[in-house]
């Protein structure tokens, strides 16, 4: 229902700015129409903000989401190369070890 | 099967706008058939109207005589109506008597005659070119002067929307000697008063528009939309109104053409002017058709206004809907073969009680 929601609710405040756009052009021409202060245009244009804000929220949410996960990512990659470069530092230092033992046996 | 070149991409933006377009369709349809298709019933209350001033009188009848006469009890105006030949409730204060019959109704394509309503149709046209249609009336009572609504008419209705019809057909039914089509006050849902013939047919406030208010003692009144708060309405109200119509602009203020208009557009005009108490007039300019008439904005209407002596002048609808008629034929040339239906028009017949007894 959510995934519903957030893919109806885009094309809902297209179809309804559209529908301002035109009440406001008709406006221009024609006020009398009252295409911009009747009751039933009021409820478009809440319809209008309420769907833009439903939208805004869920565009924010899944910023935030791509933000956390970008951050989950990075975190993941850091803590993998210092895991790489602990162990390239003790494989090195192995060798370090080993090297000194062969020359001293030398 | 020949294979489309356009890419996924494409097809998936195509078919989306495609989607939105007919989802904004279904939804500007829905919005115009509830905007202006569907409308409730109308609840017309009557308001508190004077006590009526009718009496019968000669057209010679003195200033003083006349007002007299408006004070007579209903009891004496019932018995004076029995019969009436001229009524006569003083608005034109005994004047003008020689616009008037003896009795006799005289009608040519130029002027209407009686006892009680005089109507002298003008035609005027300028090289611009403009052509406009001037109704000079007299009448010696306000039930000469009378709103149609299209409402009222439902039985005689062909059409689909029960609030409006062509205005021919209600100069018709109305058996107006001329009509000219009115404020449109259906089309509208806020911000207005409509009161015809003393019935409020719709009360919306604040107002959105400029209002023309005609009394019961024959004199008319403009009030901006701006200026118009619920006290004022009120006051209006308390002097009752006869008919309050909504559209506008009001086309003189204090007498005089303002400096400017909201619109500065030629378009075919309809309009209504105030000399005194039981003189006005009606004009239509028609618009629109090339080599005939291309309409006036405005400051031209209103100066053509301010030219015939009018103190007062208002704008009704107009474009498509804007035409006169006179007897039961158009006067104006409308644009179209069949202009746009109206809720109401403005039209001058014979008084109540002349009618009454016939």
């Amino acid at each position: 229902m959510k995934r519903f929601i957030q893919r109806v609710m885009p094309h809902a405040v297209i179809v309804l700015s559209l529908m301002t756009l035109t009440f406001f052009s008709i406006d221009r021409v024609n006020p009398i129409m009252a295409f911009m202060t009747s009751e039933l245009s009021k409820w478009v244009f809440a319809l209008l903000a309420a769907t833009g804000l439903l939208t805004a929220i869920f565009l924010i949410g899944m910023q935030w989401r791509e933000d956390d996960r970008r951050a989950r990512r990075d975190s993941r990659r850091k803590a993998e190369a210092n895991e790489a470069l602990e162990e390239a530092s003790k494989a090195l230092e192995q060798a370090t070890r080993a090297l000194e033992k062969a020359k001293e046996q030398d | 099967m020949k294979r489309s070149k356009l890419s996924y991409p494409a097809k998936r933006l195509i078919k989306t706008i495609l989607w939105d377009m007919l989802a904004l369709g279904i939804c500007i349809n829905t919005f115009a058939y509830f905007h202006h298709v569907r409308k409730s019933d109308p609840t017309p209350t009557t308001l508190s109207t004077p006590t009526p001033a009718v009496a019968t009188a000669t057209p010679d009848t003195s200033a003083a005589e006349s007002s007299d006469q408006a004070d007579t009890n209903a009891g004496d105006a019932a018995e004076a109506t029995e019969e009436p030949v001229v009524v006569d409730t003083g608005l034109l204060n005994g004047n003008y008597a020689e616009m008037f019959t003896d009795g006799d109704v005289e009608q040519t394509d130029d002027y209407y005659r009686s006892a009680n309503v005089s109507v002298t149709m003008t035609k005027v046209e300028l090289d611009t070119p403009v052509t406009y249609y001037i109704a000079d009336i007299y009448i010696k009572d306000l039930s000469s002067f009378k709103t149609a609504v299209a409402y009222e008419y439902q039985e005689y209705n062909d059409g689909l929307r029960k609030n409006v019809m062509p205005t021919l057909q209600l100069a018709q039914l109305t058996n107006s000697i001329v009509a000219i089509s009115g404020d449109n006050y259906t089309f509208r849902k806020e911000g207005l008063i409509a009161v015809r013939n003393g019935v409020e047919w719709y009360k919306s406030t604040p107002l959105s528009d400029d209002i023309c208010v005609l009394y019961y003692d024959g004199t008319m009144e403009t009030y901006a939309a701006k200026s118009t708060y619920s006290t004022q309405i009120a006051e209006i109200y308390e002097r009752q109104p006869y008919q309050i119509w909504t559209f506008g602009p009001q086309l003189l203020i204090d007498g005089e053409v303002p400096e400017s208009f909201s619109s500065t557009r030629a378009n075919p005009l309809s309009g209504i002017g105030y000399f005194e108490p039981g003189h006005y007039c009606f004009i239509l300019v028609d618009g629109r058709q090339k080599g005939y008439s291309l309409g006036l904005n405005y400051t031209q209407f209103a100066t053509i206004f301010k030219d015939l002596g009018c103190t007062v002048a208002y704008n009704l609808d107009g474009g498509d809907t804007a035409v006169m008629t006179y007897g039961d034929e158009w006067r104006s040339q409308p644009q179209d073969d069949s202009p746009r239906d109206t809720s109401d028009i403005l039209y001058i017949c014979e008084p109540d009680s002349v009618t009454d007894g016939q």
